[in-house]
């Protein structure tokens, strides 16, 4: 027996495993046999245990250079470092898949190890419904996909890792992904099983919320991820294209966002019950939507190279009987799914969700449409027609500009009804400084519209968040006496999930600052260079010294030296071309000086010759604040999701009590997480 | 050799897994208890839960009954805008 061998009866011990979670797991729920429940339970970690052998034999025969399997021998060769050989686990189908399942398997342990006693009520069946995911997978990777997979004849190298993915960014962009994309099942594992279980929302609102906002995060930092990659790889100086492959990831991330924002109006005030359920529900769906997208090659137009292998038919029948379920499920159960509450007025905090909502909801129906237009086209037009960036940049922009204006209202306005004056009272102050930041802007070339509108919108919607920390901090000051860092930080932790979704929002505005600001001022020249000539541009002082060249394991590279002077600062770059043996086209290596301000990106094109080089010169603004954003938005989710998960759980409701009452007699204030407002 | 060990001890751990809890089951969380005394136990955790969670806008200041039509804390009325 080779250790192949053992990697596929790892797989099928799997599979097995998997049938008898979900077999005996439907069977448990019939008859509330408690042997078979803990039996169920532990044949969730048993799969975990057969998936997680299945990748490390994988990663051993990766690491080893096993190339008589073919996933070995398709993703690495020798001269890969053992960080890539470690990476190339995804860089194909098979590994994918697998890798995929893992994760999955991985949820699924945990769902059934420490939620069984907790949940009781929902988790034995959520367990055979991941269950039943988990046999696709595992199905997948033992009859379609299978990584383990031999090769004719015993060849002693392989063809080598896409050069474009021997990246550092691009080792953790993908787990990401994938921990952020089918981390979106459990969410709505558990929301069906509630609702098919009648369970009451304050039990299955707390678990579904934290499960979709852990997933949540990992998918917007691969997000991020994926256009950092894109903006050191691919040498075009951009970060987002609008591409089928990244609209796949975005669309996921939107109905989620909605979700979030949903379920908290389903927890304080019992509204939205059904389009909260149907949110949780569609997340998951588009994201069967998003891997068909990026896995069967349908589209043609993305500039990412997933060969397509035939999973895709996989996915859409996997999607389609979840479709199924899922509306079988909410028909049955529909009486479960009436709100408690009617909507009091337009202008109060549910109106201003339930707008935050559609506009959501309507931007990923406009990406939905857009990314599948060549196929829509081709049906009904007879032709493919591609939409491009202005397409998209166009019908989402204002769209986006109405969310960043709700972000910044949203905070002052009251449950049930609000005034116009009291908005106004509060936020003048967030307008002045918006417009005073706008104005600037537009005389330092931020003079489009969308422009002066993206800064002074934003800047509105950071002062009206920042105000609302002032104010936390303030009332702490003078309650205690204490500093008023102290009073900030006392008044943060005490309130882990109001303030750190109020710094998530925040993070997204960062970001938005920085996507107008990279759009704006940018510049971008290309010239051919000869040694000792210098160029100025955008305040840099760029002299060119000539080329050199240079040999590393498994490619050899040609630098462009350049010496570049910004003020006083002084400092070398060198763009680059890398060859590497069975690539026909050498992959760029691009310099970049990063700065908060400003980024000077360097492409070295070619070289006609005679120490000449051909080298475009880009001066990117502000992309920093998107990375920064970034990094606060993942610290800021870690904090929400730090709120105790007791303090977390929805505030009982004393219309939960009588049913009948529209509105609450008494008018008392929900607290935000274990802490007040 | 080795991987023929390898194959046993996932096997055996396999086995073990689904078998030994199915074996050595025991009641966990709330189904150990009756209906009646689940459901009161629930309603008791959902008073005390919106008690915690509910405070009168006026001072801040928690609610000791759901019934209360004055908080206790300040006097403010609770039915009459509390604060709101």
């Amino acid at each position: 027996m080779t250790m192949a061998l053992l990697g596929r009866y790892a797989l099928l011990l799997a599979s097995l495993a998997a049938g008898y979670t979900v077999g005996v797991g439907w069977w448990t729920n019939r008859t509330h046999s408690v042997s078979l429940r803990e039996s169920v339970r532990g044949a969730a970690v048993a799969v975990a245990l057969a998936m997680t052998a299945a990748v490390l034999i994988l990663e051993y025969l990766f690491v080893t250079g096993d190339y008589s399997v073919q996933a070995v021998y398709n993703h690495t060769d020798r001269a890969l470092p053992i960080l890539y050989k470690m990476g190339a686990l995804w860089g194909g189908d098979s590994g994918s898949v697998l890798f995929w399942g893992w994760i999955l398997s991985l949820y699924t342990a945990f769902v059934a190890w420490r939620g069984w006693p907790r949940e009781g009520q929902m988790t034995p069946m959520v367990v055979p419904l991941l269950g039943a995911l988990l046999v696709f997978f595992t199905g997948m990777s033992n009859l379609v996909v299978d990584p383990f997979r031999l090769v004719p004849g015993n060849p002693t190298n392989g063809n080598g890792l896409d050069p474009l993915l021997q990246n550092l960014v691009m080792t953790i962009h993908p787990p990401a992904m994938y921990m952020g994309l089918i981390g979106m099942a459990v969410p709505a594992a558990y929301i069906l099983s509630a609702v098919w279980t009648k369970v009451p929302s304050r039990e299955w609102v707390p678990v579904v919320r934290r499960w979709m906002l852990f997933a949540w995060l990992f998918l917007s930092v691969a997000i991020v991820l994926g256009g950092m990659w894109a903006y050191m790889e691919l040498g075009w100086g951009g970060y987002w294209e609008w591409d089928p492959v990244e609209n796949a990831s975005l669309l996921p991330w939107l109905m989620a966002t909605a979700f979030l924002h949903s379920i908290q109006i389903e927890e304080k005030r019992g509204m939205f019950r059904w389009w909260t359920a149907f949110l949780g529900v569609g997340t998951f769906l588009l994201t069967l939507v998003g891997t068909y997208i990026t896995r069967s090659g349908v589209l043609k137009n993305s500039v990412h190279s997933f060969a397509g292998t035939g999973v895709g038919p996989y996915f859409v029948t996997l999607f389609w009987i979840t479709l199924a379920v899922s509306g079988f499920v909410f028909i049955q159960r529909r009486d479960t799914l009436h709100d408690r509450m009617t909507l009091d007025s337009t202008l109060s905090k549910e109106g201003i969700y339930l707008l935050l909502n559609a506009f959501l909801t309507a931007i990923a129906a406009v990406v939905l449409f857009g990314t599948f237009y060549p196929i829509i086209s081709k049906a009904f037009l007879g032709t493919s027609i591609v939409l491009t960036v202005y397409f998209f940049n166009s019908m989402t922009a204002p769209m986006f500009m109405g969310l960043i204006v709700l972000m910044g209202v949203a905070p002052v306005v009251g449950w049930r009804s609000a005034k116009w004056q009291t908005i106004a009272k509060k936020l003048w102050k967030s307008w002045g400084m918006g417009l005073l930041v706008g104005g600037l802007a537009y005389l330092h070339g931020y003079h489009s519209l969308l422009q002066f509108l993206g800064v002074t919108l934003a800047v509105f919607s950071l002062t009206s968040m920042a105000q609302e920390f002032y104010r936390a901090a303030r009332l702490k000051h003078v309650a205690t006496k204490a500093g008023w860092f102290r009073s900030l930080g006392e008044a943060v932790v005490t309130n882990r999930r109001r303030y750190g979704g109020y710094l998530a929002h925040m993070a997204f505005l960062i970001i938005v600052l920085g996507v107008v600001g990279s759009h704006t001022n940018n510049l971008s020249i290309t010239r051919t260079m000869i040694p000792g000539q210098t160029l100025s541009v955008g305040g840099y002082q760029i002299q060119y010294q000539g080329l050199k060249g240079a040999t590393h394991p498994g490619y050899q590279m040609t630098d462009a030296q350049f010496v570049v002077k910004q003020g006083r600062t002084t400092f070398t770059a060198a763009p680059g071309l890398s060859f590497f043996p069975g690539s026909a086209q050498p992959v760029a290596t691009v310099a970049i000086r990063g700065g908060l301000m400003k980024d000077l990106y360097m492409v070295l094109e070619g070289s006609p010759g005679h120490n000449q080089a051909i080298v475009q010169i880009f001066v990117n603004p502000m992309v920093a604040w998107i990375w920064i954003g970034t990094y606060i938005l993942a610290f800021a989710t870690l904090l929400a999701m730090g709120a105790p998960m007791g303090g977390d759980a929805a505030p009982v409701r004393n219309w939960e009590f009588n049913p009948t009452e529209r509105t609450p007699r008494r008018r008392m204030m929900p607290a935000e997480g274990s802490d007040r407002a | 050799m080795i991987v023929w060990s390898l194959a046993f001890v996932l096997t055996c751990g396999m086995v073990g897994l689904v078998y030994l809890p199915y074996r050595s089951a025991k009641v966990l969380g709330p189904a150990r208890r009756s209906n009646t005394g689940h459901d009161k136990t629930l309603m008791e955790a959902d008073v005390e839960h919106a008690l915690r969670l509910w405070y009168c806008a006026t001072c801040g200041g928690h609610f000791e009954r759901l019934d209360q039509d004055l908080c206790s804390h300040c006097g403010a009325s609770i039915g009459d805008g509390g604060g709101l």
